[in-house]
C-alpha cells in the first residue's frame, strides 16, 4: 500500500511538468508583453530591451522553461507582473479560502448527491423519485456560471439576504459553495441512483433478504458500498471539473481565492501569477485522485488486492514454496 | 405427524408487458419433517418461482400471489406480517440459491456475511457469532482462517460451501435448495451433495431440493415432485416414481436421462416446444409435446388422480398408463 502510493506521487511529476509546459507554451506564444505589462508602455526603447534581457525572455524558449520549472522546484514561483509581490505568498494566502470551498462543494455534491439518489433509487417510480431526477435534470443542464448569476438576483438583489460577493462573514461563503455543489451534484444522483437500482437486483440483495435482514440493513450494509464503486469512479473524474468551475464561481463572486486570481491574472497577462494558480490547482486535483483511488480500494477488496505489489507477492510465493519444501 | 410446509393451491403470476405469465398454477406439495423432496421440472416450470414464494422474496409487481397458502409450521407465511417473515427468514428457513458465483456480497468477508444472519436471529455479541462463523466454515470443509476473505478469493465450489454454512448457520428447520450445483462441475456437485446429505443428517433438517437432474434427486431425495407448467403432474416417494412411474411427462424425463445400461448415445431431448407460460395450451398443459396425447386432452384439463396411496399424478389416463408402465417394467 505505501509503495502503490509513492508510486503515484512520483507519477505527479510527469503529470504536472506537462501541464506547466503547455500553459508555458501557450503564454509564451500569446501576444502580449510581459516588460510592458510589468513597467508600463513609457520605457525608451533602450530601457525596455534592458528590462527584457533582466526578465530572460531573450533567451531560448526551451531555457526560460527549464529556468521556470528549476526556480519551482526551489519554491521560487517569481513575482506577478502585476502587483510585483511573490507568487508563492499570494498562493499560500489564497489557498485555504480556495481548498476549503472545494472542500464544501464536494461535500455538498457527495453528500446530497448520494443521499438523493439512494432515496430515488429505492423509492422508484414514487412522484418523489420523479421530482428528483426531473430536478437534477434541470441541474444539469445549467452552466454555474448563468446559476451563480441567478443565486445573486434571487438572493441578494431580490430578498436581499446574503451578499452578492466578497466573505466578509460566512455568508459571503453560502452562495459560492451552492453554486459549485449543485452543478456537479445531478452527475451524482444520476449515477447513484442507477448504480443503486442495478445494485438491488443483485443475487446477492436476495440473498441478504432470505437471512432475514430489515430493508435498512439491506440498503446502507449490502447495497451502499457496492453501488457506490462507480459512484467513486465518477466523482475522481468530477474533481477536475469541480476545480476547473471553482475558477468560474470565484470570479463571479469576487471570491478571494485561488480561481479569481487566476481569472484575473489571465486577463491582465500576468504569466508568472497564472503558472503558479495552474502550478497549484493541478497538484490539488492529482492528490485528490489519489485520494479517491485509496477510497476506491477501501470500498472494493478486489481492487485493493491490486494495489498490492508485485515484489510483496513474490514475497508470499517464497514464503510458502519455502513452508511447502518442510511439509 | 403434521405437516411442516404444505403449499396448497398456490397460485402466482406475473404481470408484464408482453402479458401475464401463469407462472405456478396450483402447485400443491406437502413435506414432513426430516424429508428431502426433490422438485423436479424442465427450465421454465415454476420451480424458482414457488421456492422465492415460501419465502416471500418475489418483487412484488411484477409477481402478485393469485391465490392459494403456504402453510409452514401452524402459519399461513402469506398472511403473516412481514416483521414476522424476516424472522424466520434465515432463522427457520434457509435458502441456498442456484449460483453461488452472485450469491455472496463480494464487499464484506465471507464471515462476516455468515455472522450476520447469526446477530440477526440469536441475542449474541459481534465476537460470539464470529466465533461461531469461523466453526461454521470448518463444519463445510473451509479452514477458519480464510473467514477473513472476500468472496473473490474463493472458488465456485467453496463459494457453494460458504453459502451453504450461511443457510445453515441458524439450524434452519426448512432448507430451500434452488439447484444447489448446477452452476458447479461434476466432481465439486457430488462433493457438495455428499456434505448436504451429511449435514442433513447430523442436524435433521428438511431440504426442498430443487433441480432438474433425476440422478441428483435419485442419490439424495426420498419424496419427489414433478413440476410441469407451473403444476406437479406426478408426486410419489423415490420408489413410485423411479419404478413405477406413470405421467408421460416423467417417462420423458426418464428418456431424456443419460443411462449406461441403456446403451444411448445421445440424449433424446423431449420433443416440442417447452411450456409457454404466456399463453398456456387448453386441457392437459403437457398435450401438445405428449406422445400419447388423445383428442381429449386438448378439451379436458386432467383432475388429479391417486393411482396408488401417497402417488398422485395429473393425466387422463392415469391409471391406464400406471397399470402399462408396471407391466412393462415387469
Ligand atoms: N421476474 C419475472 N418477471 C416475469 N416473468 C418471470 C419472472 N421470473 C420468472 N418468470 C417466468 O416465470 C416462469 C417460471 O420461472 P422460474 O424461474 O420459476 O422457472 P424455473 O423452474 O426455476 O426454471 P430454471 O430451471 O431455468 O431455473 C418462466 O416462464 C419465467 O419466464
Ligand atoms: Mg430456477
Amino acid at each position: 500500500m505505501f509503495r502503490f502510493i509513492l508510486k503515484r506521487v512520483l507519477l505527479f511529476i510527469p503529470t504536472i511538468l506537462g501541464v506547466l509546459f503547455i500553459v508555458f507554451t501557450i503564454n509564451y506564444y500569446t501576444p502580449s508583453d510581459p516588460v510592458y505589462a510589468t513597467y508600463g508602455t513609457n520605457l525608451t526603447q533602450e530601457e525596455y530591451e534592458q528590462k527584457r534581457d533582466e526578465m530572460g525572455l531573450n533567451d531560448p524558449f526551451f531555457v526560460q522553461f527549464f529556468n521556470y520549472v528549476k526556480n519551482a522546484a526551489r519554491l521560487d514561483l517569481g513575482s506577478s507582473y502585476n502587483n510585483k509581490r511573490p507568487v508563492m505568498d499570494q498562493i499560500l494566502e489564497r489557498a485555504p479560502k480556495t481548498l476549503l470551498l472545494g472542500a464544501i462543494g464536494i461535500t455538498i455534491t457527495v453528500v446530497i448527491g448520494i443521499l438523493c439518489g439512494i432515496v430515488s433509487a429505492t423509492r422508484q417510480k414514487s412522484g418523489l423519485d420523479y421530482a428528483l431526477t426531473t430536478i437534477s435534470l434541470i441541474l444539469a443542464s445549467m452552466p454555474n456560471f448563468w446559476l451563480g448569476l441567478m443565486l445573486i438576483i434571487v438572493f441578494s438583489q431580490m430578498l436581499g439576504w446574503l451578499p452578492a460577493t466578497g466573505i466578509k462573514n460566512w455568508t459571503g461563503w453560502i452562495l459560492p459553495c451552492i453554486t459549485l455543489g449543485l452543478g456537479p451534484l445531478a452527475n451524482v444522483v444520476r449515477i447513484t441512483r442507477s448504480s443503486m437500482l442495478d445494485v438491488i437486483r443483485q443475487d446477492y440483495i436476495r440473498t441478504a433478504r432470505s437471512k432475514g435482514l430489515t430493508e435498512r440493513q439491506i440498503i446502507y450494509k449490502h447495497a451502499l458500498r457496492n453501488a457506490l464503486i462507480p459512484v467513486v469512479t465518477v466523482i475522481g473524474f468530477m474533481l477536475s471539473m469541480i476545480m476547473g468551475g471553482s475558477a468560474v464561481v470565484e470570479g463571479i463572486f469576487s471570491f478571494p481565492g485561488i480561481g479569481a486570481m487566476l481569472m484575473s491574472a489571465v486577463s491582465l497577462a500576468d504569466y508568472p501569477l497564472i503558472m503558479g494558480s495552474v502550478l497549484f490547482i493541478s497538484l490539488f486535483v492529482c492528490v485528490v485522485n489519489l485520494g479517491v483511488d485509496i477510497l476506491y480500494g477501501f470500498i472494493d477488496p478486489r481492487i485493493k488486492a491490486q494495489y498490492v505489489t508485485a515484489k510483496k507477492v513474490k514475497k508470499a510465493a517464497a514464503r510458502n514454496g519455502k513452508e511447502g519444501s518442510l511439509a | 405427524m403434521s405437516e411442516l410446509l404444505d403449499i396448497r393451491d398456490l397460485v402466482v403470476e406475473y404481470h408484464t408487458e408482453v402479458g401475464t405469465v401463469h407462472a405456478v398454477n396450483g402447485i400443491s406439495i406437502q413435506m414432513k419433517t426430516g424429508d428431502t423432496l426433490g422438485f423436479v421440472g424442465e427450465t421454465g416450470a415454476g420451480k424458482t418461482t414457488t421456492a422465492l414464494s415460501i419465502l416471500r422474496l418475489l418483487q412484488i409487481p411484477p409477481a402478485r400471489f393469485a391465490s392459494g397458502e403456504i402453510w409452514f409450521d401452524g402459519k399461513d407465511l402469506l398472511k403473516v406480517s412481514e416483521k414476522e417473515m424476516r424472522s424466520i427468514r434465515g432463522s427457520e428457513i434457509a435458502m441456498i440459491f442456484q449460483d453461488p458465483m452472485t450469491a455472496l456480497n463480494p464487499v464484506i468477508p465471507v464471515g462476516q456475511q455468515i455472522a450476520e444472519v447469526l446477530i440477526q436471529h440469536n441475542e449474541i455479541t459481534k465476537a460470539q457469532s464470529w466465533e461461531m462463523a469461523e466453526k461454521m466454515l470448518e463444519k463445510v470443509g473451509i479452514p477458519a482462517a480464510r473467514a477473513n476473505n472476500y468472496p473473490h478469493q474463493f472458488s465456485g465450489g467453496m463459494k457453494q460451501r460458504v453459502v451453504i454454512a450461511m443457510a445453515l448457520a441458524c439450524t434452519p428447520k426448512l432448507i430451500i435448495a434452488d439447484e444447489p450445483t448446477t452452476a458447479l462441475d461434476v466432481t465439486i456437485q457430488a462433493q457438495i451433495l455428499d456434505m448436504m446429505k451429511q449435514l442433513k443428517e447430523d442436524s435433521g433438517t428438511s431440504i426442498l431440493l430443487i433441480t432438474h437432474d433425476l440422478g441428483v434427486v435419485a442419490e439424495t431425495c426420498d419424496k419427489v415432485a414433478i413440476v410441469y407448467g407451473g403444476e406437479v403432474v406426478e408426486y410419489g416417494s423415490l420408489e413410485q416414481i423411479f419404478d413405477r412411474t406413470t405421467h408421460p411427462y416423467t417417462v420423458c424425463l426418464f428418456g431424456a436421462l443419460p443411462s449406461l445400461d441403456k446403451k444411448v448415445d445421445m440424449l433424446t431431448p423431449i420433443e416440442g416446444q417447452i411450456y409457454d407460460a404466456i399463453s398456456p395450451p387448453s386441457g392437459c398443459r403437457f398435450h401438445p409435446r405428449c406422445p400419447h396425447a388423445a383428442e381429449e386432452c386438448s378439451k379436458k384439463v386432467p383432475d388429479v388422480v391417486e393411482v396408488e396411496p401417497g402417488h398422485p399424478v395429473r393425466c387422463l389416463y392415469a391409471n391406464r398408463f400406471y397399470a402399462q408402465n408396471a407391466e412393462g417394467r415387469r
